[in-house]
This record gives structure tokens, C-alpha cells and sequence, in this order.
């Protein structure tokens, strides 16, 4: 949570007496998530040391256990359903083909081969781990990234990374390019429709489809030079520059007991599993 | 300065890469607390001279500049851009183009902090600045989830909060619908009276215009050609009609009779002064008028083929994100009708649209579509009888060049390549684009796209017709070529469906309106039926053509109510007139 500094409390809900949804960089979401007592530089701690986490543990069931507490978290950002649904779907469903054609390419050692491809690769009993393994971990971060994506405003990750001291034209920059995540994802569907009203057929196999989505990758990158040349001539007409030593800020962040429970946990079981890792290596057994 | 805010001498410009100056020598002043007003074509200068003023040209847009331009007593080739658009501030055409945060507080903010103001000082500001726009409440909003009138507010909010000496609107209307603009227009008028700010403000809405400005200031091809107090500036009539300009429909009136020879005196540019016009030449003679019963003007009731082009049952929509945009709407369009479907922004009249080509599907009832359920069929079966030409060529156009784009939906419906270029041919010449096959899309200019997409779609020959919202291009010479290819399409048995806001476009050829609010059919009725039902018109956020809020006023002298267009106008008066003198010889 941020606050703005003069009036010291979140500004606007009160005035409007009812619950207003937010925008994030990818949906609208609910300002009475549970994830919105916590501020956005807890949250990006959150991202890191979670994401790194689920990459340095290899023991599948620690790995699906962390799955299943992300994926709670996603169910406390209360994004909409109908669009949760479907990122998932997308989501799952493209790292599936990605772990099972990392597979195609892989030697893992057992007790068992049960069958060798023709450019030496082969398949064992702990092969098919390994997909759960990889498969697990990539959905994990995925995850944790789409918390942050559906429950922060680009405006407070400038509060976030300004508290971290980068520089105010790397923080702004970050965001604006963030902003563009949503941008993009309206400019695809807008030309996606254009093409259809024009007879163009989005079906037939994953290839075809996937060539047909690829043509819309250059009107989409045009129009969208053309709107950052609009924005960049907005943000100079307002005053913006590089040099940044006078600009002052207008949000700073809230720190509640919540964020340091956050923030004591993350790092007890980044420590944890770092320490396991190198010492005992219980989570690195699969 | 002696009182000038602006001083513009001798200015010419010419972009990096362009081949052309843009702007030719042009010397104006403005004075402080002056709203002027610049009027021109498409293409005639009007952005180029608001970057001039604001100081991104020269200082972030790149070219070859002549002459100078001095803002509050700064000259803008020599001082830091910062400390211009302190003094200047500008209202670009497309609000969500310069919103740079995801909540109005942030929106507001960004200027502020980039001047580093104090926050104690930033919030007093933003308080005032969205007090003074009327968006006070709203400060969590994501600026895209207002209206389009809201987010030009809430644009304006985020310059005022600066607190700029000159205000620069650069057409701040052109996407507005009727009550939108008026919202917009009363803040800008409402800010000059109590801030004495001076204003320049671009848009083509001449009638809103003279109600607002000091003085108008005529610009095609980088020249000013006329420039004068509105009252003054319309008597220059044979000019402005030459430069593509957009009249009050009440000056149109006003010519035409004075070319007949019927009018005598000054042209109106008001409403109020056109009625005292036609009063004063019907004075005496109202009772040889012809009445709402005459044959010359009476509604003809609809004939409806018994064909059926399109029929919906109780056709409701949701979105995903659970806005329901349409409620149990009913309507049926018989082959060969020209209707209008009409409403504010985000009433439901492009979701409506949408279904008639598949493109969305009914949450619940049914579209049928020369007698083929929308849900059964795919899109690309429905394309060859549905057409529909989008609001924003933009969003229409993705191929490389001209030709590649008119002829992409024709490859998709498996024409053989002589149909195609034979097509391509033809559609290119009916939209009067002369530009080679090979030409690239994105370097034409915005009415040329306007008529691209246009021919991609009448390439296809469709039955059926959609056209989106053709005013947003605003594009005179453009849109008389639009509503004369709708005309001839219709006379050749075509169904016409014009989406739009701007109750300019009912011609006479549009037989029947269906209005929509909020997601349901409100009126559905002959357009000379609906243009008299004011306050209905009013809830629904539309606001009637100048030529028939004239009408209302005088409807005591038996002037019909339903007039939509000078024709009409100025027939009614013709016939009164000549009526008069007729009985008066005989």
C-alpha cells in the first residue's frame, strides 16, 4: 500500500464511499484484496525471493507445496475469475509444451531407460519427474509474477524502486514499459478482430495459428511507435525531463504489520532453503 | 508585450522529414485573456501551430524553423522547454494518448512532481484542478475507465493543475459526443471567466465555437487566410466553403438565402439570430406557410421490405469483465433500409454492430442475418454479406501497402487473383484514392486511411454496410465523399447502417434512427419522428442538428419540427416566401 503525503491515507475511496476496482498493469482488481494491505516493495520482494526460491528447490513435493501456496495467493488477489481462468489456461498450458520439449532434449539418469531418441536423448523413469520438477517451478514464478501484474499500479512500483534508491528514470522508465503490457494486449485484440471482420479465420492447427497471430506482430509494433511518440511528446509537455534532481514525489510507502510478517517469512524460508541447498540438501533430493 | 500573451511572427516550419513547409510565414497575436479559436482542414497546420506555441517544436519535434514565437514574454527558440510548458499548457486530440499513470491522483500529480512542488502544494492543486473539471471523487479511478468527455476532464485537470498562463486545446472535441462536448466546452468557458486564461483552442465544431471564442483564425496549407471575430469572420463565405470549412448550419441557412436573393442583412451564426432571421422574413406571411400536413415536408411512414435483412430477439450481451452492454434488444431491418443507430459513447451501438458479422456472440437471444443465426455460422461466412468499416482506421489497416490491404479480404474469401485486382481496382476509384497500388499504408494521410478501410470493405460488395463513426475523421471533403457513396449504395439496394453521435451525418437519405442508452432500443422510429422528440433525444444523450434546435424556436410561426438539414431549411422558408408572393400577385 502507498499513501498519498498530504492527506496521509489511501485518497479517493472515502471520497467515493463505495468500493471503486483498481486497475493493475493487466486487470481491474478489488481494493478489498488482502493483498492490498501490503505494499508494492514487499510484494516485489515477494516476486524475487519466491521466484528464486522455487528454482533452487528440486524435490517435487516441496516444489508443488509452493505451487499450491502461490497459487492460494492467487485466489487472495481476487482477480476477476473469467480473465484468471484463462491467463491460467494460457499459462499452464504453453509451460506444458515448453517442459515436455525440454524433455525431448534431455538425459536424466535412472535406473530404467525406457526408450532413446534418435539424437541421444532418452527417456528413464525420473524423466517424467523432471517435467513435473521443471514444469512446477516455471508455473510457480509465472504465478507469482501474475500476483504482482494483477495487484499493483505501475505508480507504486516507482515508490517501490525509488525506495531502493534507483534512479527516478529507471523506476519511470520500468513503468512506462510495464504500462505498455496492457496496451498491447488491447491493440492484439482490436486487430485480431479487424482481421476477422475481414474473413480472416483464426482456426486449423496450433501452426497456422500461430503464423496468422505472428502477421499481427507488425501493424501492432507500428502503432505502437506511433503512441509512444505521443506519449513522449504528453510527458515533455508536462514538464518531464531526465534530469531529475528537483522532482519531488507525490506517494510514498506505508509500512504495516503486515508487510514485516510478509517480509520475516519470505526470507526465513529463502534463508532455509539457501542454508538446505548448500549444507543438508533435503529439498534437493528429487 | 503590451498586453500579448502570444506574439507569432513570421513562423515557418518545416518537419525533418517532410518536403514541405508546413506552416508559411504565419504572424499572429493573441491578447491576454483572449480565447481564439483556429478552424482549417485536415492537413492545413492547426497541430503544427499548437506544438509551435507550446514549445515542443522546435525543442522535441525535429525540422527547419524560421521566425519566432514568444509565450508570457518567453521566446520559445531560446529558453529550456520546461520553463515553457510551465507557462504554456496543451489538451492534445486524444486524451488517452498523453495519460501517463493508472489513477487519476497520479495523472494529476505527474506535472506537479516534475516541477517539484511540495506536496502540501500538490494536493492543494490537484484539489482545485479536479474541483474545477467536476472530478473531485474520483481520485482512484484508472483514467481509461471514465468516459470520453471524462478523461478530456480529466486531461485538462492535469495542465490546469500547472496553472499555465496559455491554454492550448488541440481538437479536444473531435471524439466527443454531443453532451461530452459540452461538458468540455462550459469548463473551458467557465475557466476563461473566472481565470481570464488565454485560450487557443482547434476544432472544426464551428457552432459550439462562436459561442466561445474572441476571434476565429481560418489556416489552410500554413497560411492564414482569415482571421476575425466570429460575427465578421462568416460573412467571408465563399472562402470558408472553398477551404472544406465546417459551418453553423444556421450560416448555411443564412447563404443560401442571401443568394436567393431572399436575404438581405448580415449572416447568423447563432441559433438566436438565425431565428430572428427567418422571423423577419416570414413576418406576415407565417400563415401561407406550408404546415407539418404539407406534402413537401410531411413524415412518410416507413415501408419496410417484407424481405428481412436483420432481426434480433431479445439479444443481450455481457462482457467478460460482467458490463452488460446490451438488455433485451429487439429489432428488425427489412433489405434496402438506411438506418441510423445512434447514442452516446458506450451506450451499445458498436456492441450492437458487432453481432450483426459474428464478431460477438449473444450472451442470450438471437441475431439473424438474412435468415442465417450470427451463432451458427462462423465469422468468415457472414463477412461476405456483413461490411463493416471501423471507427479508427488505425485499427483496420495492417498491411504494408494499399494494395495488399484492399485486397486482403478479398484473398480470405478465395477470389480468383484477376477477381481481385479487378475488385481492388474498382473500390480504389469509387473512394478517389489516386495513389499508386504499392503506396505504404501508414505514410498516407488520416482521411486517405479513412478511405482505405473504406475500400477494403467495399471490396467485398457486401449487402450489408456498417460504417463506425465516420465524424471521428473529420475530413469534410472526406465525409461528403461518404455519405454520397452511401446514398448511391443504397439507391442500388444495399443496406446502410451509420453508427454515429454527430446528428450532422442525418442527411435526408437516413429514413429510420434507432436510438440506444444504456444497452437498450429507446426509440425506433423515422428520423423526421424522432428529430421531434426533444427530451427523449436529450436523455439519450443526443443532441438534435443546429438547424432543428433553430426549428423548436419557431414553432409558432408553423415551422416543422423535424427539419434536419439547411435543404430543408431553407426549402420551408422558399415555399413560405413564395407562397406569399405568389397568392400576393395572383
Amino acid at each position: 500500500m502507498t499513501t498519498c503525503c498530504a492527506c496521509g491515507d489511501k485518497p479517493g475511496l472515502a471520497a467515493l464511499g463505495k468500493v471503486t476496482r483498481i486497475r493493475s498493469f493487466l486487470f481491474y482488481f478489488s481494493p478489498d484484496s488482502p493483498l492490498q494491505r501490503i505494499n508494492s516493495l514487499t510484494k516485489l520482494v515477494m516476486v524475487v525471493f519466491l521466484g528464486t526460491v522455487a528454482f533452487m528447490i528440486e524435490n517435487i513435493y516441496a516444489s508443488l507445496l509452493l505451487l499450491s501456496l502461490v497459487c492460494g495467493g492467487l485466489l487472495l488477489a481476487r482477480i476477476p475469475g473469467v480473465f484468471l481462468k484463462k491467463i491460467v489456461m494460457a499459462m499452464s498450458g504453453l509451460l506444458l509444451i515448453a517442459a515436455l520439449s525440454h524433455a525431448f532434449f534431455s538425459q536424466v539418469p535412472g535406473r530404467i531407460t525406457l526408450f532413446t531418441l534418435p539424437w541421444g536423448s532418452y527417456f528413464t523413469e525420473r524423466t517424467f519427474l523432471f517435467i513435473l520438477t521443471f514444469y512446477s517451478r516455471f508455473l510457480t514464478a509465472s504465478f507469482i509474477s501474475l500476483i504482482f501484474l494483477c495487484t499493483t499500479r505501475e505508480a507504486d512500483v516507482i515508490v517501490a524502486m525509488r525506495f531502493l534508491r534507483l534512479p527516478y528514470v529507471v523506476c519511470f522508465t520500468s513503468a512506462l514499459i510495464l504500462r505498455l503490457i496492457s496496451t498491447l494486449i488491447d491493440g492484439w485484440w482490436v486487430l485480431v478482430e479487424a482481421q476477422r471482420a475481414r474473413g480472416m479465420e483464426f482456426s486449423g492447427s496450433l501452426i497456422e495459428r500461430m503464423k496468422r497471430l505472428s502477421e499481427l506482430a507488425s501493424p501492432l509494433l507500428a502503432n505502437m511507435f506511433i503512441n509512444i511518440k505521443k506519449v513522449d511528446l504528453a510527458l515533455q509537455a508536462r514538464g518531464f525531463t531526465l534530469q531529475t534532481a528537483h522532482r519531488t514525489c507525490f506517494r510514498h510507502l506505508k509500512w504495516t504489520i503486515y508487510d514485516y510478517i510478509l517480509l520475516a517469512a519470505i526470507s526465513a524460508l529463502f534463508i532455509l532453503v539457501a542454508v538446505d541447498r548448500y549444507v543438508y540438501g533435503y529439498f534437493s533430493v528429487s | 508585450m503590451n498586453g500579448k500573451m502570444v506574439i507569432i511572427e513570421g513562423l515557418w516550419w518545416k518537419y525533418e522529414d517532410g518536403e514541405d513547409w508546413v506552416l508559411k510565414g504565419i504572424d499572429l497575436e493573441i491578447g491576454e485573456g483572449e480565447v481564439v479559436g483556429v478552424i482549417g482542414p485536415t492537413g492545413a497546420g492547426k497541430t503544427t501551430l499548437c506544438l509551435a506555441i507550446t514549445g515542443l517544436i522546435p525543442h522535441a519535434v525535429t525540422g527547419k524553423i524560421n521566425g519566432s514565437v514568444y509565450v508570457a514574454g518567453v521566446d520559445t527558440k531560446t529558453v529550456p522547454l520546461k520553463e515553457i510548458v510551465r507557462r504554456v499548457g496543451m489538451l492534445f486530440q486524444n486524451p488517452e494518448s498523453q495519460f501517463v499513470t493508472m489513477s487519476v491522483l497520479d495523472e494529476v500529480a505527474f506535472g506537479l512532481e516534475n516541477f517539484g512542488y511540495s506536496c502540501e502544494e500538490m494536493w492543494s492543486r490537484i484539489q482545485w484542478a479536479l474541483e474545477v473539471v467536476g472530478l473531485s471523487g474520483y481520485e482512484d479511478k484508472h483514467p481509461l475507465a471514465f468516459s470520453s468527455g471524462q478523461k478530456q476532464r480529466l486531461a485538462l485537470a492535469s495542465i490546469l493543475a500547472l496553472r499555465p498562463n496559455v491554454l492550448v486545446l488541440d481538437e479536444p472535441l473531435s471524439n466527443l459526443d454531443g453532451p461530452s462536448q459540452e461538458e468540455v466546452f462550459s469548463t473551458i468557458h467557465d475557466l476563461n471567466e473566472t481565470l481570464r486564461m488565454t485560450t487557443v483552442i482547434v476544432d472544426h465544431n464551428t457552432e459550439e465555437l462562436v459561442n466561445l471564442v474572441d476571434r476565429l483564425v481560418l489556416l489552410n496549407n500554413g497560411d492564414i487566410l482569415h482571421i476575425g471575430a466570429p460575427q465578421r469572420f462568416f460573412q467571408g463565405m465563399d472562402s470558408l466553403a472553398a477551404n472544406n470549412v465546417w459551418l453553423p448550419q444556421v450560416t448555411e441557412l443564412g447563404y443560401r438565402l442571401s443568394e436567393s436573393g431572399l436575404w438581405k442583412g448580415e449572416l447568423p451564426v447563432t441559433q438566436e439570430a438565425a431565428q430572428d432571421m427567418i422571423r423577419s422574413l416570414v413576418a406576415g406571411k407565417s400563415q401561407y406557410a406550408p404546415t407539418l400536413s404539407s406534402p413537401q415536408l410531411v413524415a412518410q411512414p416507413l415501408q419496410m421490405s417484407r424481405d428481412l435483412a436483420i432481426e434480433i430477439r431479445h439479444l443481450s450481451y455481457t462482457y467478460p469483465d460482467g458490463t452488460e452492454a446490451l438488455c433485451d434488444v429487439n429489432l428488425v431491418i427489412g433489405r434496402g433500409e438506411y438506418i441510423a443507430l445512434l447514442g452516446k459513447n458506450g451506450s451499445g451501438k458498436t456492441t450492437l454492430a458487432k453481432h450483426f458479422l459474428g464478431l460477438l456472440r449473444p450472451t442470450s437471444g438471437q441475431v439473424t442475418v438474412h435468415g442465417v443465426d450470427t451463432s451458427q455460422v462462423s465469422t468468415k461466412e457472414l463477412v461476405s454479406r456483413v461490411g463493416y468499416v471501423f471507427q479508427n482506421p488505425d485499427h483496420q489497416l495492417f498491411c504494408t501497402t494499399i494494395e495488399e490491404e484492399v485486397a486482403y479480404g478479398l484473398k480470405n474469401l478465395g477470389l480468383s487473383p484477376d477477381e481481385i485486382e479487378r475488385r481492388v481496382h474498382e473500390a480504389l476509384i469509387t473512394v478517389e484514392i489516386a495513389h499508386p497500388l504499392k503506396f505504404p499504408v501508414f505514410s498516407l494521410g488520416e482521411a486517405a486511411r479513412q478511405k482505405i478501410t473504406l475500400a477494403s470493405v467495399l471490396a467485398m460488395q457486401p449487402d450489408i454496410l456498417i460504417v463506425d463513426e465516420p465524424s471521428s475523421c473529420q475530413d469534410k471533403r472526406f465525409l461528403a465523399l461518404l455519405m454520397r457513396l452511401l446514398r448511391n449504395l443504397n439507391a442500388s439496394g444495399k443496406n446502410i447502417i451509420l453508427i454515429t453521435h454527430n446528428m450532422r451525418l442525418l442527411t435526408e437519405d437516413v429514413e429510420r434512427v434507432v436510438i440506444i442508452d444504456e444497452g437498450r432500443i429507446v426509440l425506433d422510429a423515422p428520423t423526421r419522428v424522432a428529430l421531434t422528440e426533444e427530451e427523449l433525444m436529450k436523455r439519450a444523450g443526443l443532441k438534435p442538428p443546429q438547424i432543428t434546435q433553430m426549428a423548436h424556436g419557431l414553432a409558432d410561426l408553423g415551422f416543422p419540427l423535424h427539419v434536419s438539414t439547411v435543404n430543408e431549411a431553407f426549402k420551408w422558408v422558399c415555399l413560405a416566401c413564395g407562397e406569399f408572393f405568389r397568392k400576393k400577385t395572383s
